[in-house]
C-alpha cells in the first residue's frame, strides 16, 4: 500500500516540477537566439493576465471551502483589508486563517 | 560592492524578508501536506515538493489532489493553471543571463519564484558577472528557506502524531486550509493595487 502511494507521490514530484520548470524556461526556450527586445504585446499580455489567473483561483479555492457560510467571506474581507492597510502578506494570511479556523469551529 | 563577500552580504541581506516569508510559509504548508494529504513519511514528500516545486501555491494547492490521489493529468492542470504567471518573468531576465553558464542559468531558472523575480529584477548591480553572483546567491538562501520550513512543518506534525492520534491532529488544523486561499487573496490585492496605482 504505502509502495503504491509512494510510487504515485514520485509521479506527483515529477509532473509538477516537469511543468513548472517548463512555465519558468519557456521564454529561454522561445528567444535563445533572436534579439533581446520584446515584443510590447507579451509584457502587457503578462501583466494582464496574471491577476485573472489569480481571480480564478480564488474563486475555484472558495468552492473547495464552506462557501455557503458567512465564514470563509469574512476571513477573505479581513485578508484584504490586512494587505491593503498593512501590505503585509504574512500578517494577511496568518490572521485570515485564523479567523477561519475560529469560526469553523475548533 | 568590489569583491564576493560584499555581494554575499547584500545577498543575504535582501534575503531576510524572504526568509520571514519562505520559512513560515514553508512550514505552513508542510503542516498541511502531513495533516491532510495522507502521505506517508510525510518530512520527504515535503522535501521534495519543496525542493522541486519552489512554489508556495502550487505546494498549498496540491495537498486536497494527494489526499484524494487525483489523476497525474489534474495535477498537470493545476499546476499549469497555478503556474502560468512563471512564463512570463523570464522574458526580464532574457539579457541579464544572457552570458552566463548553462549549469548556473538552469539553477536560476529553476529558482524564478515570485520573490526572486522581484529581488533580481530590483537589483542594480550593473556588471554582469556580480549580477549573475548576487542572483546564485540569493536564489541558494531562498532555496534553503523554503525546503528547510516545510520539511519542519512536515516533521513537527509527524513528531505530533506520536503524542496525538490523527483524528485530533485533523480536528485542530480544521480550517487551516484557508491559508492557500488568504495566499491568493493577498497576491490579488496587489496585483489589482500595482494595476490601478502603478505601485503608488
Amino acid at each position: 500500500m504505502d509502495a503504491d502511494r509512494s510510487v504515485y507521490l514520485l509521479g506527483v514530484v515529477a509532473v509538477g516540477w516537469a511543468v513548472t520548470y517548463t512555465l519558468r524556461a519557456l521564454p529561454f526556450i522561445l528567444f535563445s537566439r533572436k534579439a533581446r527586445t520584446l515584443p510590447a504585446w507579451i509584457e502587457k499580455l503578462g501583466s494582464v493576465i496574471s491577476p485573472v489567473i489569480i481571480a480564478a483561483l480564488v474563486i475555484y479555492s472558495y468552492s473547495t471551502l464552506e462557501w455557503r457560510t458567512l465564514s470563509p467571506y469574512a476571513a477573505g474581507a479581513l485578508t484584504v483589508a490586512l494587505q491593503l492597510w498593512r501590505g503585509n502578506p504574512l500578517l494577511s494570511i496568518i490572521s485570515g486563517t485564523a479567523l477561519y479556523m475560529l469560526l469553523a469551529g475548533n | 560592492m568590489r569583491n564576493d563577500s560584499s555581494i554575499l552580504k547584500k545577498a543575504f541581506i535582501d534575503s531576510l524578508p524572504v526568509l520571514m516569508g519562505y520559512s513560515t510559509m514553508g512550514f505552513a504548508a508542510g503542516v498541511l501536506m502531513a495533516a491532510k494529504a495522507d502521505v506517508p513519511f510525510a518530512p520527504v514528500w515535503g522535501f521534495l515538493t519543496a525542493a522541486t516545486f519552489v512554489s508556495g501555491t502550487l505546494s498549498f494547492a496540491i495537498v486536497p489532489l494527494i489526499a484524494q490521489s487525483a489523476p497525474l493529468a489534474s495535477v498537470a492542470m493545476l499546476t499549469l493553471a497555478i503556474n502560468f504567471r512563471y512564463a512570463f518573468y523570464g522574458f526580464s531576465m532574457l539579457g541579464k543571463w544572457k552570458n552566463i553558464p548553462l549549469a548556473k542559468k538552469l539553477y536560476l531558472i529553476q529558482m524564478l519564484t515570485d520573490e526572486n523575480y522581484a529581488l533580481e529584477t530590483a537589483c542594480t548591480l550593473q556588471d554582469g558577472k556580480r549580477h549573475e553572483s548576487y542572483c546564485l546567491k540569493l536564489s541558494a538562501f531562498n532555496h534553503f528557506y523554503w525546503v528547510a520550513g516545510c520539511t519542519a512543518g512536515c516533521a513537527a506534525v509527524c513528531a505530533l502524531e506520536r503524542a496525538l492520534s490523527p483524528e485530533r491532529i485533523k480536528a485542530a488544523t480544521n480550517g487551516i486550509e484557508f491559508a492557500m486561499v488568504a495566499l491568493f487573496l493577498v497576491i490579488l490585492t496587489d496585483q489589482i493595487k500595482g494595476f490601478l496605482g502603478h505601485g503608488r
